[in-house]
């Protein structure tokens, strides 16, 4: 990181002045975006826009190139080299776009069309620009290797390529032209943290090596502090604070940013914490494998994986996409008969059971899912929502004891008070809500035993704290033991007490927070905590 | 690789779905009660000799499954068997039908699916304007009439302008190919119109959603950002990607193809395969019509064998 | 819907309704295509319903001459043996109406219930159900429907069930894919994971979801299968004696009205047909466009987003000079712009 980049540089290569955007609705209404934004970077510097979702950075970024959809309405300036390039519309844009100002969008799996190859692509722009007349062959094979991807990629189809690879060719094809600014959406979201801090670095290394100007749009203050100079606090479609990172991380002024801060865990702040006194195991996995009928080989998805969780305690199961870890929840679920090895929930197998005995093992086990949005059936009340359950195991007498149980549950999640929430639809609540009602759906039966797949993943940051101390409250007053899987090592270093960490469906190491974080055992443990990037933009790694 | 195991696939599948329409027709016109070649009985005008010799010919007393194997033998040698209506072999009656009715369906397919696919390129890229509205509620309705209707009122309209039965004229002496020519494309062109405003309608509103859709895709916000033309992405990107998905609807459309065609062959009086099958049910002439729905099969499903081909070349993702 | 992961940009969502959720029917009986379409179809149920009271003569007597021309007696003219026409395509809506509903009616039986069994269980039961509906999707329906109607003789309950049983293929194929996804959706899995039975689960969580598609496949049916009754009454595979849609114009034909130009005795039967179809097909296509998210996103309108002149304008023009781009000219248009 080299902090060299002049706060007030002479001429700022790209600004935003007074930006305000409206979107017209379809009932006529129109609605404020963004609010009046004003930002200037300098060229060679790289800019965080940090904010949660529905801030409204995407659309500033968007409104940057000209990009909105026909129902916006934008006011203000966009000056590229001093020059106000959406003064005339979309006309007056298009000249600018890949040749001065370039962009990499957050779903590479989606940006490239999928009917030509990746080569096709990247020459395309050069032709419509007329740039490397000639020589466009040898620009692409330069611009991919400049990304590092092997030789050959240009001939290859998008989906032929992991999801890592095509984040690479998508900021190929970016810098095809040569342009001054380059604005990046989330770049990053959908990759594993190892290839996350890849593709982060290697954004860094070409601004650097480019001087190319660098917006990068984030929810992850992390990324921010690893990757930026400056950053911008973006909130309800304005700009709460801006400054260096240093400053922003040091002496946040605004509330929002500390909050941000603090809601983003710090992997190395996890200290030693005392070890819950020995307690009986809920759940005891031993030898667990499961095979999956591939072609030709059979694909063994889970191998051998042992391990247990007792009455009062959090363990989380922490490893990238395709490690095993949801196979192996969904093993402990009684879903997978085939598995061989033994789980037993609370005494009672959960492998190769039938029908009425899974049943039963439902009664034990509850799951909380990734997808707060989708968790819950948007036609049903948060009260038909509770009260099935009820009615599944036919637990309760009449109607008023379920409804009684249902509010106690949402007392429990922390909706309080209860009657206001119970009555209402999935779309009147917010996400972390949501989550807490599927949560509260769980806990209707009094289960021993929780399994949170993702459980805050898809949160906004603020938000997943308050779901995640509802999990380790719930551990210590109900005495349930919980099992989280997820691929945030250090959301599970913060609130977990044990950590599994699984690769290539093994377990290649398990202990403490403080053991596993600070003394690993396993490179590849060890990698995965290189790769997080820290929200302390002092600390590189 | 996978292209090669699709293209296997697919072709499996088409020879399966010969040989299920095959048995198909074998059930149909054999094992149901009251089928129809069992009751030997009415066949008109059948002497005690013909009842004797279809009876041999069938197989009629021997148990189901070897009449089955007769049957097969009988459509791998290219016998299917004696028209009861004019005594000719079902085989040469339907040669002569179904070189009649290519030139009407393919110049009728062919036009429907040029106008249908740009006209809804040309909507689809202009969403909500006057000629998008024009052109989707004109096709709408020509949708929405039978065929049969819209060939009556041409043949209204066109009273005495046009041919308006057979494929050429009868009485006339037509010295030079050229007159002959055209006199055979005058016969062509109302049941040709007839065809093509049938179908056009349903290739444009296909299309036309094709192409609204592939503008939804997050690629064509890509290419806007890559600086291309609104010209440009229509034609390399919306177009060419809503190929795949018009491919494979317009080869299931096919069926509709197929009861235009018989439609139009009996209100012309053409003597292709469609009026065959529709003299055939006019006359319980089993063998015609048994023959008829296999041969009309067989081409649908070697057409829909040809649109999955070209979904192949089109879409590098086939690999399923 | 979107998944902060999946899509390229989330853009703003607009506001969202207060009550309980406006689901596809309610986006899509907004258009004004669902309207026209859902008041032709009410229309003509309540002009059949009606028909005894309306038909201005018996549709089965002699009441003017042979072809007579429309009159003022006689609104849409007579017929080859002298039957008011009016009388008869009013009688003969009942009929083809009721052939057109009750084969939907089984078409969306069956094709809901393989779509469910498919999609729901997966496996080979969906690989068997697929295969079977492949076949019956590429075999050429109308020539099988004129077989199984020849070989059963001509009667209208043999019309239904034939139409109503070859084509459901469709409806199979739409249901089982939104079966599909709605199984793989987060809340089912939930209720699954909760130890709800595969009972429950299809019918208060998966069923519900699917009425839209189900109502939208049911009205695009009602076209095909009355399409279909007048195609098969064309060849003569209907009831002889009754009275539909179908059966007038194949009269009309057979009894040279064409060449008599007696169009009359074909044109409201004809357009009595089209426009019962328009209807169908502008609601459920309506109802499929409102289920349809890809639709309602487009990268590449006519317009494109509009410009604002604000009053900060003005001012930041006066604090700090901001030069124009060469190609607008002075007066930069604000609105629409077509950039092609």
């Amino acid at each position: 990181m080299t902090p060299t980049t002049p706060t007030h540089p002479a001429r700022a290569v790209l600004e935003l002045r007074d930006l305000r955007i409206w979107f017209r609705t379809d009932d006529g209404a129109e609605n404020e975006t963004v609010k009046g934004l004003s930002l200037s970077l300098a060229p060679g510097e790289r800019l965080g826009l940090v904010g949660e979702s529905g801030c409204g950075k995407t659309t500033t970024i968007l409104a940057a190139l000209g990009l909105l959809p026909a129902n916006a309405t934008v006011s203000g300036h966009v000056l590229y080299d001093g020059v106000d390039i959406i003064a005339g519309g979309d006309r007056t844009v298009r000249p600018h776009r890949w040749t001065d100002i370039a962009m990499v969008f957050q779903g590479a799996m989606s940006a490239f069309n999928p009917v030509h190859t990746v080569g096709w692509q990247i020459t395309e722009a050069l032709q419509v620009h007329r740039r490397f007349v000639g020589s466009e062959e040898a620009r692409v094979q330069e611009l991919l290797s400049l990304v590092g991807l092997p030789e050959g990629t240009e001939h290859r189809f998008p989906h032929e390529l992991s999801g890592g690879m095509k984040q690479r060719a998508v900021i190929a094809m970016a810098l095809a032209c040569e342009p001054k600014v380059l604005l990046a959406d989330e770049p990053t979201t959908a990759l594993d943290v190892v290839v996350q801090d890849q593709i982060l670095r290697l954004l860094v290394e070409l601004s650097e090596r480019l001087g190319l100007a660098l917006i990068l749009v984030t929810h992850d203050l992390g990324v921010v502090a690893q990757s930026c100079t400056r950053a911008a606090v973006m909130r309800g479609g304005e700009i709460l604070e801006e400054g260096t990172v240093e400053q922003l991380y040091r002496s946040p002024a605004h509330p929002y940013t500390r909050t941000l801060f603090e809601s983003t865990p710090d992997i190395a702040q996890v200290g030693a914490r005392p070890r819950p006194e020995p307690a009986p195991a809920l759940l005891a996995v031993d030898g667990l494998s499961v095979e999956y009928p591939g072609r030709g080989a059979t694909r063994r998805a889970v191998s051998d994986v042992s391990f247990q969780v007792a009455e009062g305690e959090l363990v989380a199961l922490v490893g990238q996409s395709g490690c095993g870890k949801t196979t192996t929840l969904q093993a402990v679920m009684g879903m997978l008969p085939g598995a061989s090895g033994s789980v037993l929930v609370d005494g009672a197998p959960a492998l190769g059971i039938r029908r009425a005995e899974r049943r039963r093992l439902r009664e034990r086990v509850q799951m909380i899912f990734q997808d707060p949005y989708e968790s819950l059936d948007v036609r049903f009340t948060v009260a038909d929502t509770l009260e099935e359950p009820l009615l599944v195991f036919k637990v309760c007498r009449d109607r008023a004891e379920r409804r009684d149980r249902a509010l106690a549950a949402l007392e429990s999640v922390g909706l309080t008070p209860a009657e206001q929430y119970i009555d209402r639809y999935p779309h009147q609540l917010s996400g972390g809500q949501r989550q807490r009602v599927a949560i509260a759906a769980g806990l209707v039966l009094h289960p021993a035993l929780l399994l949170a797949d993702e459980p805050v993943s898809m949160l906004d940051v603020s938000v997943r704290t308050g779901v995640l101390q509802l999990l380790a409250d719930l551990k210590e007053r109900e005495r349930m033991g919980i099992l989280m899987i997820t691929h945030d090592l250090s959301t599970a270093a913060e609130y977990a007490d044990r950590i599994i960490v699984m690769r290539d469906g093994r377990i290649v190491e398990s202990g403490t927070p403080d053991e596993v974080v600070h003394r690993p055992g396993d490179p590849y443990t060890q990698l995965l905590i290189d790769s997080i990037p820290s929200p302390d933009p002092a600390r590189t790694t | 690789m996978h292209r090669r195991r699709y293209v296997w696939r697919r072709t499996i599948f088409a020879i399966v779905t010969v040989f299920v329409a095959v048995t198909l027709n074998f059930v149909l016109f054999r094992v149901l009660p009251g089928s129809a070649v069992t009751r030997i009985s009415r066949v008109p005008n059948a002497s005690p000799e013909l009842k004797q010799a279809l009876t041999r010919e069938f197989g009629l007393d021997r148990p189901m499954w070897e009449q089955y194997l007769l049957y097969l033998k009988g459509l791998f040698t290219g016998n299917l068997g004696v028209s009861y209506a004019n005594r000719q072999p079902v085989t040469a009656n339907l040669a002569d039908a179904f070189a009649n009715t290519l030139p009407l369906v393919l110049t009728g397919t062919v036009i429907a699916l040029a106008i249908g696919i740009l006209l809804g390129i040309l909507s689809a890229v202009r969403r909500g304007s006057p000629f998008d509205h024009v052109m989707t509620n004109v096709s709408v309705a020509f949708y929405a009439f039978p065929t049969q209707f819209l060939g009556m009122m041409l043949l209204i309209a066109f009273a005495g302008l046009l041919p308006s039965a057979g494929m050429s004229d009868p009485f006339a002496e037509l010295a030079t190919p050229w007159e002959q020519f055209v006199d055979r494309g005058a016969h062509l062109v109302l049941p040709v119109a007839t065809l093509a405003l049938t179908l056009y309608a349903e290739n444009l509103l296909i299309m036309r959603s094709s192409v609204l859709e592939t503008l939804g895709e997050d690629y064509i916000l890509t290419a806007r950002a890559k600086g291309l033309s609104r010209g440009r992405i229509i034609r390399a990107y919306a177009v060419r990607n809503a190929m795949l998905p018009t491919v494979t609807m317009i080869a299931l459309a096919l069926g509709s193809v197929v009861s235009g065609a018989i439609l139009i062959e009996v209100i012309f009086s053409w003597p292709g395969i469609g009026r065959a099958l529709y003299e055939a049910v006019l006359h319980r002439d089993y063998p015609m019509l048994q023959g008829g729905f296999l041969v009309i099969t067989i081409t649908v499903v070697v057409f829909n064998y040809l649109a999955d081909l070209a979904y192949a070349w089109l879409d590098p993702r086939v690999s399923d | 819907m979107t998944h902060p992961g999946t899509t390229l940009v989330s853009l703003p969502r607009g506001r969202r309704p207060r009550n309980r959720r406006r689901g596809a029917f309610g986006r899509a009986i907004r258009e004004p295509g669902a309207i026209i379409g859902l008041a032709v179809i009410l229309a003509f149920l309540l002009l059949s319903i009606f028909a005894p009271l309306l038909t201005p003569y018996s549709s089965r007597e002699v009441s003017c001459g042979v072809f007579e021309a429309p009159s003022a007696a006689h609104w849409f003219g007579c017929d080859d043996g002298g039957v008011d026409v009016l009388s008869l395509v009013l009688e003969g809506g009942r009929i083809s109406m009721f052939v057109g509903f009750a084969a939907a009616a089984i078409s969306i039986l069956i094709g809901a219930t393989v779509g469910i069994l498919s999609g729901y269980f997966g496996g080979w039961v969906d690989t068997v159900l697929m295969r079977i509906t492949d076949y019956f999707l590429v075999i050429p329906q109308i020539v099988l429907m004129i077989v199984v109607a020849a070989v059963w003789g001509p009667s209208l309950d043999h019309v239904i069930v034939v139409i109503g049983a070859l084509m459901w293929t469709s409806t199979a194929r739409i249901v089982r894919s939104q079966v599909k996804s709605l199984r793989e959706r987060t809340y089912v899995r939930r209720v699954e994971a909760i130890g709800a039975g595969h009972l429950r689960i299809v019918l208060r969580h998966i069923l519900p979801q699917l009425g839209p598609l189900l109502a939208a496949s049911a009205v695009l049916a009602v076209t095909v299968a009355i399409f279909n009754e007048t195609a098969l009454a064309f060849l003569g595979l209907s009831d002889p004696n009754a009275i539909t849609w179908g059966t007038i114009m194949e009269r009309a034909f057979n009894r040279a009205a064409v060449s008599t130009g007696a169009w009359w005795a074909i044109v409201p039967a004809g357009v009595a047909v089209a426009l019962l179809i328009v209807g169908c097909y502008l609601l459920g296509r309506a109802i499929e466009d409102a289920l349809n998210p890809r639709l309602r996103v487009s990268h590449l309108g006519l317009r494109t987003w509009a410009l604002r002149q604000s009053a900060a304008d003005d001012f930041a023009r006066a604090s700090e000079p901001v030069e124009r781009t060469r190609t607008t000219g002075a007066t930069p248009d604000p609105g629409t712009e077509d950039q092609r």
